[in-house]
């Protein structure tokens, strides 16, 4: 049976796909800083709504998404129903659809490479693939792996030792993620129009958040600046 | 199963098809408009996130985290390396912390 081109050159070029993974796992590690107490402080969270340790360990496992995790515990904690849970889960990650639209159209994934890279498409993996592994899988699938594995980790350890960790928001470490996205955010704004782009989603993003619930916030701000942008004639240069 | 354990599936299943909706989505030969819009989506997006996750608790905090921002930023721009524009970023803040200022 003849196969797919894509399918038959990967795997002959297994070493590229194993540099590429790696890279992706290594590009990951300055994040870990801000996904070790992050995950750890879900945990304790979680075990402090009533959850056991199993189930706080088993959203990490299925869900593995920090954002909605945080935001169903403390549903859970103030009583809400499983609806309400669901419904602000699909908010929360509702601009994970973004995500899969830009990397189905910049990288090669088919099969099952396709299903499996649905789990590990994150902001953090999604962010660090945008800016160092377009057109990698083995890239993004490094780069998912590596916050998979450190996220479920720290979670098991909240869990665990829920009643001896401090909260990172305490300690300031939760400025690592809006630093991360800036850092992968600058490389990107190469010319005018991107730089109006960014400027109008974050301050959109920033007023939306103080009237709608942050995930529909960042995803009607970022896909108004996006297409408003794409309309915009060029001046500067192609887009890239 | 219990009412927790069906719970937390259905979060599983509501996250896991808004992520592989989009790459479900035949988009190999978009061009035109339609592309130039998916090549914004992500500078929009991460510039959205910052907004959300960048303001303190107070004025005064917000100020030392754009400080922060500042560093991390400028760092990218001359070291091109994300870990060490990260890092130094959040010791800048940190150490402001440290100090009582923040």
């Amino acid at each position: 049976m003849t196969r797919p081109a894509a399918d038959a050159a990967e795997p002959a070029r297994p070493e590229r796909a194993r540099g590429a993974f790696f890279e992706g796992f290594r590009a990951m590690l300055p994040l870990w800083v801000g996904v070790v107490p992050f995950g750890a402080a879900y945990a304790v969270t979680a075990r402090a709504a009533g959850l056991g340790v199993l189930e706080t360990q088993s959203m990490s496992l299925l869900v593995f998404a920090g954002g909605a995790q945080f935001a169903a515990v403390g549903l859970w904690a103030a009583g809400a129903g499983p609806a309400t849970l669901v419904s602000a889960t699909l908010l929360v990650n509702l601009r994970h659809v973004l995500y899969g639209v830009v990397v189905g159209t910049t990288t090669h994934l088919r099969g099952w490479r396709r299903w499996a890279a649905a789990h590990l498409l994150t902001d953090e993996a999604f962010g660090m693939h945008v800016a160092h592994g377009r057109g990698r899988p083995a890239f993004l699938f490094g780069a998912g792996t590596s916050l998979y594995l450190v996220w479920n980790l720290a979670t098991l350890v909240g869990a665990v030792l829920a009643r001896t960790l401090p909260d990172p928001r305490e300690i300031g470490l939760d400025l690592v993620f809006p630093l991360a996205f800036v850092a992968l955010l600058v490389p990107l704004l190469g010319d005018r129009r991107r730089v109006a782009v960014a400027m109008a989603a974050g301050f959109g993003a920033w007023w939306l958040g103080t009237v709608a619930a942050p995930g529909v916030a960042i995803v009607v701000a970022a896909a108004a600046a996006a297409l408003a942008g794409a309309a915009v004639p060029e001046r500067s240069g192609p887009v890239r | 199963m219990s009412e927790v354990a069906w719970t937390i599936l259905a979060m599983s299943g509501v996250t896991y098809a808004t992520r592989l909706w989009g790459l479900l989505l035949p988009g190999a030969r978009v061009r035109g408009y339609p592309r130039r819009v998916l090549d914004l989506v992500p500078v929009a997006v991460f510039a959205a996130l910052v907004a959300q996750g960048l303001p303190g608790a107070g004025p005064v905090d917000s100020a030392w985290r754009a400080v922060a921002a500042a560093v991390t930023i400028t760092l990218a721009v001359r070291t091109r390396s994300l870990g060490v524009a990260l890092l130094l970023g959040l010791a800048t803040y940190l150490a402001v912390r440290a100090a009582g200022i923040a």
